[in-house]
Order: C-alpha cells, then structure tokens, then sequence
C-alpha cells in the first residue's frame, strides 16, 4: 500500500511525516479530552496510548518504505539526535503511564522516531578484518576477560535482576508495579502546595529559595539527569567551540581553570558549593548588598547546580578533542563554498563534532544518575543513588527485593541511555578521524568576543573551579569549614599532617591506595587482553569484547553494589567462606572492593589500549609472524614497545577513577571499617545531617587530588597531547 | 627453492566470494605475478599463501606438502608488505636482525647476514638509522633486505612498489629483478599494475572478482588473451562485437559489423561452431600503409578524430563509418590532420577473435 504517495502524489518528505505525527496527536488528545469529559475525569488508559504510538509508529515506518529521503534519515544528526532523546522521552512516558498531553507529546514525535530508526538499522552491516580467529593466543585472552567480566559484572547483574523478582508469593513484577504506582517514586503532579521557587519573609529579610520540587524518588533523579545532561551539554559544548577556534590573551589560564572541576573530591566539592549558594553563602550575601534579598539554591536545585558545574568539564573535553580533531579541509571546503560563521559551525563543524559530543552527555547522565554526593551534602535522599544507598546500609548486608528492583530501574535508564548514544556514535566512523592533516590557525577574537570571554565565560570558568580552590584552602585551614569566610592568615598544615600521622585516619589512605593499586595492575591485564582479542580477533563474540569492556561505563555504581551484596552472599554460603560474606563480622571487604574497581574501571584502560591497537597496522605484526615469530613473540617484542604507553597511559587514569570510586566504597567498604577506603570515611561526615570532621576530608581531597594532577601530568606527557576524548 | 601449489582455492567474507577455486602452481625459483584489478582477490591469494587467511576450501602445498593448516610463522615464507611495516621502534639492523633472531641464529651470524643483505640491497652503513629517518625507497629497501635475510622458501610482495614515484618505480622494479635472479628464490608478487606485471614476471596469473582466468608468460596473455576480459585488461585494445560466420580447421571467418567489414583465416579454436564473438586488435597493429610480404588483411576508411603525441608513438582516435571508434599507436613521424580521411590496414594474423563472456567475471569492466 502507498499511503504518502496516494495521498500527495509524491514521495513523503520528512515534514509531511512530522505533520502525520502532529495529525495524530491532535486526534489522540481530541480523544482523550472528550474521553475525559464524557466519563467525568476519568482518564482513559494506557491502552489507548499504545494504540495510538503504534499508529504512528506504522505511519513512520511506511514513509520510510516509501522512500523518504532515505540519506536525510540515515546522516541527519539533528534527526538522530531526535531519533535517541526523543526515543528515551516516549519509552519513560510509556513506562510511566503518563497520558494527556503527556502522550499526545511521544505520538507527535513517533513518526520521524520510527522512520529514522527503521532506515539506520537497514544501514548496517561490516567489512572483515585481518588475523586468524582460531589463534590459541587471542582465544585464550577473549577466554580470560569474557571469564571475569562474566563472573564479577554480568553475574552479580544477573542476580540482581533475579531477585528484582522474588516476591512472597512467587516470581513475579510486584514490586516493579509497587514502586512505579507508589508516588514516593513515582509523583508526575507533585507534592500538592509544593513550589521550585519559595519566597520567604523572615524577620531578618527576605529569602528566595530555588529549591526544584518533589516529583517523586524516580522522577526526581531522571528530571535531574536530563536537566544536568542538557545544561552540560550546551555550556561544554559552547566553551569549547569559542575556545578550539578563536584566539585571544589569557586562553591558556582558561584551559587550565576549565578543567580544575574535572578533580574529583568526592562529597567535599558539593559541600564547597553549599558554603556558596546555601544559606549564609556568597552568593546570597551578594543579593542581599545588591538587591536586599537573600538568594538561595538548596534541595533538588543544588543537587543539579552542583553536578552541572563539577560535570560540564567532561563534554568540554571531549567537545575540545572532537572540535580540534574535525578535519580543517572539511571546513575549509565549506567556506569555498561560501559557508561561514554561524552556519559554517551548525551545517559542518558541529555535526562533525557531534559523535564526541554525544558520547560525553551520555557519560554525564549516568555519572548524574549514580552520583552520591551531591544529594547527599544537599540532603536530597528522595533520589535513586541515596535512596538505594540508605536502604542498603540500613538492611546492614542483606538485600531486600525492593532495592534490587530499584537498582534494575536504574540500570535500564543508564543502559538505554548508553546504549542508543552508542548506537548513534557507532553508526558515524567519522567520529574518531584517522589521521589529523593539520590544525586550523585559531583566529583573533574580536572585541565583542573579548567582553563575552571576559564577562561571562571568565565568571562561569571560575565559579565551577570555586570548589576544588575552596577544599584547598579548607585543608590547610585559609578557609573557615563551615562558613564562607577566608582567614588566610591562620593558615597551617596541621590537617595534612594528621592524614598520615593519626594511624586511625592514615588507614583510610593506605587502603585506598592500596586497593587502587592492586584493581589498577588487574585492570592493565584485563585491559591488554580484550583489547588486543577484539582489535586483532574476528568473530562476532571477539568483536563484541569491546563493547563488553565498555559497558561498566554504563552501569550506576550502586547497582554494581547492590548486585555484589548478593553476589558476595551467594557465594559465601556456596563456598562456606566467611571471609566474602558481606553480613559476617570477620569480612573482608578488601576483595569485592578491588575486584568491583577493577571491572567498573576498566574500560578506561581497555579504551586507551584498543585505541593505540587500533592505531597500530596489522601488517607490522604480520611482518614479523611470516618472518617466524609466534603471537606470544609477536606481542612482546612489536605490540608491547608501541602501544605499552597507550596502555600505561589508560591504566593511570583507570587509577585515579578507583582511588576516587565512590558506590562500591561507601557501601560494601562501610560495612568493616578496618577494610574502608578514604571515600567512605568522608561519606561518613556529611551522613545524619551535620558535618563532621570537614577539613580532614578536605585535607583527603587535596591528597586525591595531588594524585589526579600528577597522573594527569604524566598522561599528557606519555601521549604526547593535551586532550584525550573519552569515548564510549 | 620451493614449488608452491594452490588446489581450489576458496575464500569467502561473510557471504562475499573474495577468492573462488583458484588452482594454479608456481614453479621454483619462478618470478611469479598475480594481477588483477582491485577487489580481485589477489591480494587474499597472497595472504592465503602467507597463512594469514585461513582458506574455506582448497589446499595450499609448498613442495607437495600441505601446508594449509600451518600458522604464517611455520610456513618459512617472508612478506613484504605495501607500507612496508617496518617496526618503528627498531633500528635497520634491528629490524632486519628480527627474523634471524627468531631463529636463534649466533650473534656473530646475524652480524654477518644483516651486513651481506644491507649490501644486496645497495645500503651499506644504514645499521643504526631508524625507519622515519629513510626515504621512501629506502624504507622499501630496508623492508625487501629484513625478508630476504631470513632465505625464505617463498618472498611474497603484496604491491611494494605501489607507493613510490614513478621514476623510483622503475628503478625499484628493475633492482627487484636482480635481486630475484641472483638469489633464485621463488617469489610471488601481487600488484594491480600490468607494466610491473610485464616488466618482472615470468609468468602472470590475471585474477577478476575472484577467478583466475589466465596463467602464462608475459607474451601469451598479452598477444594471446584467453577471453575478452584480459584481452581490454591488459595494454589497450580496439574491441568489437563480432559473429563467426565460417570455419575451417581452426580458422575463423569473421564479420565484424562496426568494421564493415570481414575477416578471414583466424586462428581461434573453440569458436568453429560459429556465433556471437568478440575481435580484438592492438592499437600497434593499425596501420597506414598496406603491409608488405605476404598474409592477408583487412582494410577501413576512417576519418581522424584527435591525436596526441606520446613521443615514442601517436596516438590517434579515428571515427569508423559505422560510428565506432578505433584507436591507432602510429609512427611519431606521420603528419596526420584531424578531420581527414585515412584508409586503415590490419593483418588478419593480428586479429584475435573471442568467444563471448561466459560469466560475469570474464565481462571487461
């Protein structure tokens, strides 16, 4: 049947296909407000809304059978972006039951949602590639890695799911349904009565505080998430475009300061910006000079200010990276013929640049979904991470079904997510160009563009870096911990002289150093042998590896936490071993600990060693195999000298994520202090409410992050380049 | 000195026929050439040969043995590749010493080896350079030495000339047969590009979308073609459709309607029962004045289309009556003026006839 094509007499275009979906949506919501009407309130179901979402669904996919614009469909990034976000929004409004003009939103949006999938799907299919795929030697190294990663991530994951499942009476959806209907997670009205902003009078003055409102646990971390993806995405994106393309005094301070939040403090950093926009902070001393108000950002608002401005730092990079990475011909081209400015950026630049982009907001919304500590500073624990987190340490080890069906929510959220970027990223090979010709000469910023770099970048750039300067200055006490108050002159070492001379604080130093360590030497191995089985192996199974290695990026870290109680458990009483038993007084949480780094970190290392693998031709190991050397030889004496940096270089970086890894050490790693690591104890300060020994935890950040600087230093010097991008 | 077989050879990438039952054998001490256009699979012959690729079907033999099975380290092949692969992180002598050490050849040996083949192939005192330090030819040279120093049984070369200047081409071309000739090591060189083909081999193997179609010398696949695609493959060709129209103990008559023209008395066995056919003739064969000695030919009234002059030859473009075009190689002195007529002759012995494309491979591209 020719629908478009009966109907128009000629092929669809992709805005008759959006036209379908706006028809549609107007007759759906027509339905439902006549629905309503007729049946006093009553709404109709969800039912309804299928019905209608497959209607457009089918329209979408007959316009692509009809031939619409096929290579629109398959190369347009403002479509795929639509096919992806938009794809994410209809799949939460189904599952959340939302209907109304809630619904009538996803019908409109289907039919180009259905027609751009259908023919990017169509659009696969791969080459092959050199090297044998029976050799012993990439066989034994996919056996090893799929082993472990099997054994330490996908089973504890299993088991998670598995358990999501038991209910009293049987293996049912129970509490999925429980807590989807529950509006402690799931609230799409709100709190009656409940406001983002509230405007007090108080006997001192007035107040206004922008606080974000309750919308339920779930929707709660999912509007924050996208809030920060969305936020990061546009600042990053734009600092980096000003500052990949145009020259002008002081650029290299800005690159320097822009990625001074890359530092991870954990908890500390959003306590610092507490001090700064919280009651008493700067900013409302600043409105209340100014303005005679006091202006607060707390509750849900600071949970998202706070992630914005220690996350953007990680679309900037990958941002930079792909902007300077877009070959200078390409744009040159354009501008022969006659592109520029604006539309030179948005017509080719951009979607060059867009891949990389992508890849770190996706990273952002689950680093967002799975943060601890700002909810936790800001004492937001109507959020998924703190929820999870407090019904964890409470149960004291053991997992109530509840949380494994939360935690299973959670995980398909970052997984859909992470996968249909990935999906995006993977189907353009532009994404990562092979060989860079040459950089495009920065050009001069006029003085229009000095005042904005100066006015309102320069600001921006140094309100995000205030934390980690404010957790300085706090160690070594030039900062008042509890206020925001600078007093330079008592300045003292005293905290960071307690780090490593009070045994009972320099613990937490040793073992987080130590498990960081050990997962980090694990890590190089693993990294090494599923890189090198999926560059040089062929077969679906080798080719996938990678992927596989990359999936821990994924996956929240509390998850992974929830699955290894279980796991651990499991395993104990199948072993009758004590020792990994998460609820026995003698555990010794030192294992799961660097095993749970070890995967989670993994693909840092595994990335940075497939990239330098892909980067080596094969015919150089080839060379040496026809000359006599077997694959063991082959790797010790060619693959090893040229990509051993490549590996050392990801490895360093895997480290400073384990010593700074937050859900796993919080968790397991509280249940026996004699095994916490360093980000337990300061989890431990900002629990129940009151602050405790803040400049100790201060002082443990600035030793994290002395070791960030110094491997980041010496990551840049080993590859020879200022920016990595971190690919997914 | 080694004799390699290959015995149906198949090789497929998910679902694509890169190599399909190719069987041919090369003899040893033989300069053996695999040409073909790109895509052809020569290049997974070579690798197949190498062990690189694992062949669906067929056998690979080195002397009668079966070496299909055996990975590409115990096969006593050498590769050189076409970016050369030097290892950059090893000197010349490094890279060069790799296969000797392998071996676990003695110290003073390798010294010994590594000095005779740097001298072989004309760079003496290059030991401690390391490869980004090297021209291109020299890159080349470096990559040719590390393979022959280890004497291999079977030297493959996967295109290595491809990505040097012309000029450095040619010098390159003619070192390589030296080198091959003084050292009688059975070689089997792969390359797209028929000069190179011509210039080295002993004999050629043409190989299109997956088959071999002809193996033979030089002379036989270029005076000889076995069907229509080496024929416009290799050199140039003047090719028309054609229909057999008598016979006579291998002699052919044929009448060729853009010609206007007939044909007699050529030789094209196979082709007795009459038909479709094809007839093709060199460029160098067209001439202006009637041959002399005796033998027929065939002559046609053209008039001159453009001509350029190459030096050595020119090359004219001439428009047939029936609206067909012909390309001559003529003497460079000849003064031609386009526009004119000019009566064209051709022996009937420099006339080859072809049976039609029996499949999609044998069709010129």
């Amino acid at each position: 049947m020719r629908f478009y094509t009966a109907l128009l007499g000629r092929r669809p275009r992709v805005r008759d296909v959006a036209a379908a979906g706006v028809v549609l949506a107007v007759v759906y919501y027509a339905y439902y407000r006549v629905y309503t009407a007729v049946h006093h309130a009553a709404a109709p179901g969800r039912l309804d809304l299928l019905v209608a979402l497959a209607a457009a669904g089918v329209l979408g996919y007959i316009a692509y059978r009809e031939g619409l614009d096929p290579y629109r469909l398959r190369f347009s990034s403002s479509l795929g972006f639509l096919a992806i976000y938009g794809g994410l929004a209809v799949g939460l409004i189904v599952l959340l039951g939302l209907t109304g003009a809630a619904g009538a939103f996803a019908v409109a949006l289907t039919p180009l949602i259905a027609a751009t999938t259908a023919a990017r799907l169509s659009g696969r299919g791969g080459g092959s590639r050199e090297a044998g795929s029976r050799d012993p030697l990439i066989l034994g190294f996919a056996g090893f890695s799929l082993a472990y990663l099997l054994l330490f991530l996908l089973a504890p994951l299993a088991l998670l799911l598995g358990y999501s499942f038991l209910t009293p009476h049987g293996i049912g959806l129970d509490w999925f349904k429980s807590i989807l209907n529950d509006p402690t997670y799931v609230n799409p009205a709100g709190v009656p009565g409940d406001r983002a902003i509230v405007i007090l009078s108080t006997p001192t003055g007035k107040e206004v505080i922008i606080k974000g409102r309750d919308h339920g646990i779930i929707l709660n971390s999912l509007i924050n998430s996208t809030i920060v993806t969305i936020a990061t995405t546009i600042l990053g994106t734009a600092i980096a475009a000003v500052m990949s393309r145009y020259s002008f005094p002081g650029k290299e301070a800005f690159k320097v300061l822009v990625l001074i939040p890359m530092l991870v403090t954990p908890f500390i950093n959003a306590y610092a910006i507490k001090t700064l926009v919280g009651h008493g902070g700067l900013i409302s001393l600043v409105t209340w000079r100014l303005f005679h108000f006091r202006l607060q950002v707390t509750g849900l608002a600071g949970v998202s200010l706070a992630q914005i401005m220690a996350f953007y730092p990680i679309v900037y990079l990958n941002a930079y990276a792909s902007f300077a990475n877009v070959d200078p011909t390409m744009e040159e081209q354009a501008e022969s013929l006659g592109a520029r400015g604006l539309r030179l950026f948005f017509d080719v630049t951009l979607p060059l640049a867009l891949p990389g982009i992508m890849a770190g907001s996706t990273l952002v919304f689950i680093y967002s979904l799975e943060d601890l500590g700002a909810p936790i500073v800001f004492q937001q624990m109507n959020m998924m991470s703190p929820t999870i987190f407090h019904m964890l340490l409470t149960e004291y080890g053991s997992v109530m079904p509840e949380i494994a069906a939360l935690g299973v929510i959670m995980l398909l959220i970052a997984l859909t997510g992470f996968l249909a970027a990935k999906s995006f990223v993977g189907l353009r090979p532009y994404a990562m160009l092979r060989e860079r010709i040459g950089e495009r000469a920065p050009r001069r910023l006029g003085w229009r563009g000095l005042l904005v770099m100066y006015l309102v970048v320069l600001p921006i750039i140094l309100f995000t870096a205030y934390p980690q300067i404010a957790v300085a200055l706090i160690a070594f006490k030039a900062m008042a911990p509890y206020a925001f108050k600078f007093q330079l002159g008592q300045a003292t070492l005293h905290y960071m002289k307690v780090l490593f001379s009070d045994p009972d604080v320099a613990r937490y130093l040793r073992n987080t150093f130590t498990y960081a360590t050990v997962a980090t030497g694990i890590i190089a191995v693993l990294a090494l042998a599923t890189a090198y089985a999926a560059a040089r192996g062929r077969g679906a199974v080798l080719e996938a590896l990678d992927a596989i290695a990359t999936l821990p990026l994924a996956i929240p870290g509390l998850v992974v936490a929830v699955g290894y109680f279980i796991f651990f458990g499991w395993l104990a009483q199948a072993l009758h071993v004590e020792a990994v038993d998460p609820v026995n007084p003698n555990f010794v949480a030192a294992i799961p600990i660097i095993i749970a780094f070890s995967v989670r970190k993994l693909p840092f290392a595994a990335r940075a060693a497939y990239a330098g693998l892909q980067q080596l031709n094969v015919s150089l190991e080839e060379a040496a195999m026809s000359l006599g050397a077997g694959r063991l030889q082959v790797l010790k004496s060619i693959v090893l000298p040229l990509v051993g940096v490549s590996l050392l270089a990801g490895s360093m970086i895997s480290f400073i994520y384990c010593a700074t890894e937050v859900s796993v050490s919080v968790t397991i790693g509280n249940l026996n202090p004699t095994y916490s690591p360093m980000t337990a104890y300061m989890l431990n300060q900002f629990v129940g409410g009151t602050a405790g020994n803040i400049p100790i935890v201060a002082a443990m950040g600035v030793v994290l992050m002395l070791v960030q600087l110094a491997a980041i230093l010496t990551v840049n010097t080993l590859l020879k380049q200022r920016y990595s991008f971190i690919g997914i | 000195m080694t004799r390699v077989e290959l015995r149906g050879v198949t090789k497929r990438f998910r679902g694509v026929t890169a190599v399909d039952g190719v069987s041919f054998s090369v003899e040893s001490g033989e300069f053996f050439v695999i040409l073909g256009p790109s895509g052809s699979g020569k290049t997974t012959t070579l690798r197949i040969i190498a062990g690189f690729e694992a062949p669906d079907e067929g056998r690979v033999l080195f002397d009668g043995e079966d070496v299909t099975e055996r990975r590409p380290y115990e096969r006593g092949t050498a590769m050189v590749f076409q970016n050369y692969a030097l290892w950059p992180h090893m000197t010349v002598f490094d890279n060069i010493a790799f296969g000797l050490k392998i071996r676990k050849v003695p110290w003073e040996e390798i010294r010994r080896r590594v000095k005779w083949a740097l001298e072989l192939v004309r760079l003496e005192g290059m030991e401690d350079r390391y490869p980004h330090q090297l021209s291109g030819g020299q890159q080349q040279r470096v990559a040719l030495a590390r393979a022959l120093v280890v004497e291999p049984r079977v030297l493959l070369l996967d295109e290595p000339l491809s990505n040097l200047d012309a000029k450095l081409r040619v010098e390159m071309r003619e070192e390589l047969k030296r080198l091959q000739r003084k050292l009688g090591v059975t070689t089997i060189y792969v390359t797209h590009d028929q000069v190179e083909a011509m210039t080295l081999a002993d004999r050629i193997a043409i190989l299109n979308k997956g088959r071999l179609l002809q193996v033979g010398s030089p002379q036989e696949v270029y005076f000889n073609p076995a069907n229509l695609f080496v024929a416009a493959f290799i050199g140039r060709s003047n090719i028309y459709e054609a229909r057999v129209t008598g016979s006579q103990g291998g002699y052919v008559e044929v009448e060729v309607p853009s010609l206007s023209t007939r044909l007699y008395g050529i030789p094209a066995p196979g082709l007795e029962g009459g038909g479709e056919a094809y007839v093709s003739i060199r460029p160098e064969f067209i001439k202006l004045h009637p041959p002399e000695g005796g033998g027929g030919y065939a002559s046609v009234e053209a008039s001159l289309e453009m001509h350029m002059f190459r030096g050595d030859r020119v090359e004219a473009r001439f428009r047939l009556p029936s609206g067909a075009s012909l390309i001559a190689f003529l003497d460079p002195e000849e003064r031609l003026s386009v526009g004119a007529s000019y009566r064209l002759y051709v022996r009937y012995d420099h006339v080859r006839v072809l049976p039609p494309p029996r499949s999609p491979h044998e069709e010129p591209d």
